[in-house]
């Protein structure tokens, strides 16, 4: 082998691990003056790709990311479920639903010391896909007024772009858009602002366990969902606020292609 | 582990890891908001098998596992709008920090390498992975990670001179 094929080696080593430790390519490197600025121009490359690498994480991402054992428990009904008549089911919602929001309280502050996770995995009163979206909704609440923005329709697009989906055009401003999960599935959460007040939106897979009604109610808030060709739509909205025609609207305006 | 313990160490792993996985998702899928999602995927389905997670310090090679497996995951779903990642790259991202400023140029050579180069790459330089622990996450042979490796930097070198002249 001649020199300089030896040297191309070494160079070439340099280059793919310009910080090697490696004794024969060390010894190289100081045996020559030239490997040497090669090495330490390369170790300067290597330093601005590391500072290149190094983009803006999002804003509010570490914040999502630690909120994931609340949404997931919170969305995650319990083993024990037992069918329940639709005759019982409103009456037992509305007794239900104080229990909910001691629930959903309780585990926003127990999210500072994590116990959350056990107060709503196990808890018992969570057993139709009406109680969840209504459970969900409780619980986010005073997440999405916090990180309440105005978010614009291409967002929106994008998100819903996962389920096929698309909004034609806005039905209220929208204040928050974000990816959750219902039954450990990838759902979206968006909220917006209509005439019929603050309406929460589940965009929801349609393989769903406990299927949500198409009408459902507690004693402060009323929900409506349907499904769509490739996803199924829960609104729920304050109680005697919610416009009938809002379904109406939302289905002309949402488009779902396989 | 109890659910505190659990939680703790969730949270933990949050705080360490978040922004070098994110910016691994980023550079492999070169989209802030796609890449986002994928990140919020990676640490959901954390969550759900830290039980699995027994060793600590192998938690950056289990969290880059995930991501792999979460973003190969998207192209799987039917779905899914395809859209050509060139198209959607950073042309419109608003200002950008100083240190993007001055290594713009670099910036675009890198999203322009080829995922074969800029994934290794990427592995090496925010993780600090040597070239057995890449070959090892990629499936391949060293010689070949070491290869690869030469060449991402071998194109930047001579993109970056050719740019000077």
């Amino acid at each position: 082998m001649s020199l300089n094929t030896d040297n191309d080696k070494i160079r070439q080593s340099i280059m793919a691990d310009p910080a090697t430790s490696d004794a024969e390519i060390t010894a190289a490197i100081n045996a020559d003056e030239n490997l040497k600025e090669f090495q330490i121009a390369m170790l300067e490359l290597d330093k601005a790709i590391k500072e290149t690498s190094e983009v803006a994480v999002p804003e509010g991402l570490m914040d999502k990311l630690l909120h994931i054992p609340q949404s997931d428990a919170a969305e995650t009904p319990t083993a024990e479920e037992q069918p329940e008549t639709k005759q019982n089911k409103v009456v037992a919602l509305s007794s239900k639903r104080n229990h909910i929001v001691q629930l959903a309280l309780a585990a926003s502050i127990a999210f500072a010391v994590g116990l959350s996770f056990t107060l709503f995995n196990q808890n018992p009163d969570i057993r139709s896909g009406a109680d969840l979206a209504l459970a969900h909704m409780y619980h986010e609440r005073a997440y999405t007024q916090r990180v309440s923005r105005e978010v614009s329709l291409e967002e929106v697009n994008t998100k819903l772009a996962t389920f096929g989906g698309e909004m034609l055009n806005a039905i209220g401003q929208v204040t928050y858009a974000n990816f959750c999960f219902f039954e450990s599935q990838k759902s979206l959460h968006l909220v917006m602002h209509t005439e019929s007040g603050d309406i929460t939106l589940f965009v929801t897979p349609k393989d769903l366990k406990n299927e949500i009604d198409s009408q459902f109610q507690d004693d402060a808030y009323e929900g409506r969902s349907w499904k769509m060709q490739e996803a199924d739509i829960t609104i729920i909205g304050e109680k005697g606020k919610l416009d009938p025609e809002l379904e109406t609207r939302i289905r002309q305006s949402m488009q779902f292609s396989a | 582990m109890n659910t505190q313990e659990k939680q703790q160490k969730y949270e933990q792993l949050v705080r360490d890891m978040h922004a070098d996985v994110y910016r691994y998702a980023y550079w492999l899928i070169k989209d802030k908001a796609i890449a986002e999602d994928v990140v919020q995927e990676t640490f959901l389905r954390a969550w759900k098998s830290l039980d699995s997670l027994k060793d600590d310090k192998a938690a950056k090679a289990w969290l880059i596992t995930i991501l792999r497996r979460e973003n190969a995951r998207r192209f799987e779903r039917k779905q899914f709008d395809l859209v050509d990642m060139d198209d959607v790259s950073l042309a419109d991202d608003g200002p950008m920090h100083e240190t993007q400023i001055e290594h713009g140029e670099l910036h675009k050579l890198m999203e322009n390498l080829s995922e074969e180069y800029r994934e290794p790459l990427m592995l090496q330089v925010i993780f600090g992975y040597n070239g057995e622990e890449i070959a090892q996450e990629l499936s391949l042979n060293k010689n070949t990670v070491m290869t690869r490796l030469f060449r991402a930097r071998n194109q930047l070198k001579e993109a970056l001179e050719k740019g000077e002249k």
